[in-house]
């Protein structure tokens, strides 16, 4: 974990990288990650619980469309609002297109404020303080 | 660290399987397969109470689990779930269509 930003992703002061193999075993860390920062901003339980399910649905999407080397997560927090980016790295083969069932799009669209999954499987998630969720977007 | 020391799964002497962790797409492989692996016969009453985590990966295999059990005129009881689980599965709805039961 470092907390550095990273060579891929804007430099922004005070934010958390955290940089994990990309594998399904490193999920738990990006939740604990994501949920202190959460806290951290003094959110309510249901939205640093959102905010857990948010970073472990979109990380879960991303390892699965290649055999990834490195996912790197930057969470920063500001005035009340959650943004969190990742970026996957080292692909070994081809990426496959996200693709999000029923299940996942619907848990998105009531955890996070918005939300967006890139071609290149980059992501980002926003949550505002007090809004555990509105409309997300893929 | 192996899935396992993530999820323990107990399967009680009444026939409910306990599970004690986090299901995510690193567990949930293991729960789906000891589900498979479990009797053909009678419901399944699965308690979750001590499920600090789940997400979709652990709904999918409960929705495997409850529809190999329709299949079989039997069914899947879904037996105290944790605040977290609970909350995830009325998110997603999935409150109106399994059947749950407090285990008090």
């Amino acid at each position: 974990m470092s907390t550095s930003a990273g060579t891929d992703l804007p430099a922004v002061d005070d934010a958390v990288v955290v940089d994990v193999p990309a594998r399904a075993r490193s999920l738990r860390l990006l939740r604990m990650a994501v949920a202190d920062a959460a806290a951290d901003l003094d959110m309510d339980l249901d939205t640093v619980e959102s905010a857990r399910i948010a970073v472990d649905e979109l990380a879960t999407l991303v390892l699965a469309t290649a055999t990834w080397s490195r996912l790197r997560v930057r969470i920063n927090g500001l005035e009340g609002c959650l943004r969190v980016d990742g970026v996957p790295r080292g692909a070994d083969g081809e990426v496959s297109a996200v693709t999000a069932d029923r299940v996942v799009a619907e848990l998105l669209a009531v955890c996070v404020d918005e939300y967006h999954v890139a071609e290149d499987s980059s992501f980002w998630f926003t949550i505002d303080k007090g809004t555990a969720g509105a409309v997300g977007s893929q | 660290m192996d899935p396992i020391e993530r999820l323990t799964i107990i399967h009680g002497s009444d026939g409910t399987v306990f599970l004690e962790g986090e299901l995510d797409a690193y567990t949930a492989p293991t729960l789906e397969s000891e589900l498979s692996d479990g009797p053909t016969e009678g419901d399944l009453r699965l308690d979750l109470s001590q499920v600090s985590f789940m997400d979709s990966t652990g709904i999918r295999a409960v929705i495997k689990a409850d529809n190999e059990l329709r299949a079989r005129d039997n069914a899947l009881v879904i037996v105290s779930p944790s605040p977290a689980v609970l909350r995830l599965l009325q998110l997603t709805s999935l409150d109106e269509h399994l059947r749950i039961e407090d285990g008090a």
